[in-house]
This record gives C-alpha cells, structure tokens and sequence, in this order.
C-alpha cells in the first residue's frame, strides 16, 4: 500500500505542486496587492518549485534502488511543473489581455445578446490599442516623443519577430487577421 | 515520451503544410492525442506499468497544454505585438499617434476575434445577436470567477 501511495506521489507532483502554485499566487495578490499580478505570479511559482523539490526529497528517501530511474522520473517531473505553471501564467493573462475572453465576457453580461454594433460600442479597437499603448509605455518597450512613438527596449520586438518566423514556419504566413 | 511528442509534432507540421485545418486547436489534440495513446498501447504490451503509463500521460498532457498555448500566439495576431512591429517598421523616425490607431482597426482587432467564436460553438448568432452556447457560458464563468477571486476588473 505504501509502495502505491508512494508511486502516485511521484505521478501527481507536479499537479500538486501547481495547485501550490494557484493558492500561494492567489493569497499573495490579494494580501501584497501593492506587489502587482505579475510578481504574484513569479512568488507563486517559486513556492510551487520549492514545493516539488521538498516532494522529490521526500520520494528520494523511498528510491534507493535504480537511482537514476527516480533522477530521469524527477527532470521529467520538474519539466511537467514548468510547462504547467507557464499554462498558468497564461491563463492569468488570457483573463487580462484576451479579446475572446472579453467579448464572453460581454456577452455573458448581456440578458439577451449583443448585435455587432453594441459589441463594438462596448469593446473596440481604439480601447484595445489605448490599453495596449499604456502599458508598452509603462514597461518602457516605446517611448512617445513629440507626437510620435518609437521603440526603445527591445525584448518584445524580438519576440514579435520570433512570432513572425513561427507563423511563416507553421501556418506559412506573417499575419493571419488581414 | 518525448519521441512520441517529436513524432506528433513533425506529424502536426505535415499535415500543416498540406493544409490548414479550419479548427487548429481540435487537430492538433487529435494529433498529439493520437500517437501517445499509439505508444501508450505499445508501452503497456511491452512493460505492463500503469503507473508508468500514467506518470507519461501526465507529462505529455502538461507540455501539449504548454505547446498548444503558445500556438495561440502565433493561431492569431496579438494587438501588442502588432503595434511594436508596427512602430518599428515605421524606423527612427517613429510612428504618428493617429497612424497607429487608423491601421489597427475593429475589422482587423475585433470581427475576427468574433468569428472564432462563431467557429468554436463558444457563440452564435441570432438575429443579429450574439449569444453564448452553453459551452461559451461555461467556459467564460471559470475567467469570471478566478478574476472574482482577485478582484481584478475586466480584461481586454
């Protein structure tokens, strides 16, 4: 029974290290709200780290034999934490920046639906560029200079252009809304 | 595990370069899905391990989650990097303000967000109205009670 216990321990860590992850990031933000969402995210993410190498610890005692099978089963569980907490983030900024997720939202307000121009009237293009603009300003990516606005840190250009090469790689096109 | 994502990914590329599916995401699943339970099957015949067979599950289930997240970005045009590429094309001199708002308009930010809706059994139209499937309800009350849960307003 214990063997059990033990071999789903090893299967299920990273999903119990996440679920860490979720509860240290939400308690975080709502007590440290002056830290910000993405450093709630960040904190989260180390406590759910930590959590998942205390776990591996722990499992470590109980794998004596065939030691590099538990070293393989643990990179594995640690890549499966990363790739999860990365979903994470992205789910927490699919509720911030996703047009999808915004016009459900509209619509999940609505009693009866929502033509076209009530959407629009709601949810635009000149409101998705405005808070877009603000926050590439506040991360310092442009700067707006007489009028005009500029690059200035590059790090989201090069992922912009990284985009770009995927999408000529995999969908061969640079752009797909047209 | 990672032969078999390898293997689903040159698959997925294949198949992408014959021809587009019109619903990415479900292919890409079927894909994925399919050649893990292929070896899945095979794995279970030679070694007989649940326990194996669901630690590889787990795994590859968390990286397809990783992937088809980051496919995505690149499924659409995000509006954020749209407008750095855009301002960056325009070179050291930069971009005028209304050139920006002008070239990025509801017909290129806001219509095709709402026909993937459409394509998704997320929405559907009703004389002129857009309304949520059932399927669309459930799937925006999970954003709506975690952004609930952190007080945060709406996105977009």
């Amino acid at each position: 029974m214990d063997k059990i216990i033990i071999e789903l321990l090893n299967i299920f860590s990273s999903i119990i290290a996440l679920s860490i992850n979720v509860v240290a990031q939400i308690i975080n933000f709502r007590i440290f709200t002056k830290l910000g969402l993405l450093k709630s995210i960040f904190i989260g993410f180390i406590v759910g780290l930590l959590s998942l190498l205390l776990i591996e610890y722990y499992l470590s005692i109980f794998y004596k034999v065939a030691s590099f099978v538990f070293l393989f089963a643990s990179v594995a569980n640690l890549l499966a934490y990363t790739a999860l907490g990365y979903c994470y983030f992205h789910f927490i900024n699919l509720g911030e920046t996703a047009r999808r997720i915004r016009i459900l939202s509209e619509l999940y307000e609505s009693k009866n639906g929502l033509t076209l121009n009530e959407i629009l009237s709601k949810y635009n293009a000149e409101e998705i560029v405005k808070k877009r603009a603000v926050r590439l300003l506040h991360n310092n990516q442009i700067v707006f200079h007489e009028g005009r606005f500029l690059i200035n840190k590059s790090i989201l250009l090069i992922i912009a252009k990284t985009i770009v090469f995927l999408k000529i790689f995999i969908l061969g096109k640079s752009q797909v809304d047209n | 595990m990672l032969i078999f994502f390898l293997l689903a990914f040159t698959i997925h590329l294949i198949v992408w370069k014959i021809k587009i599916p019109r619903k990415q995401t479900t292919a890409i699943l079927k894909i994925f899905y399919g050649i893990l339970i292929v070896g899945l099957v095979s794995l279970w015949f030679n070694y007989g391990n649940i326990f194996l067979i669901l630690h590889i599950f787990i795994i590859y289930s968390a990286l397809l989650a990783a992937y088809i997240i980051t496919y995505t970005a690149i499924e659409v045009d995000s509006p954020s990097l749209v407008m750095i590429l855009t301002i960056s094309n325009a070179g050291d001199k930069g971009l005028k303000k209304d050139k920006l708002f002008t070239s990025l308009t509801d017909e290129l930010l806001v219509i095709p967000r709402l026909r993937d809706l459409l394509r998704d059994n997320l929405a559907y139209l009703e004389y002129n109205k857009y309304k949520l499937t059932s399927n669309g309800q459930t799937f925006i009350k999970i954003f709506i009670f975690y952004r609930r849960l952190l007080k945060l307003p709406k996105g977009g």
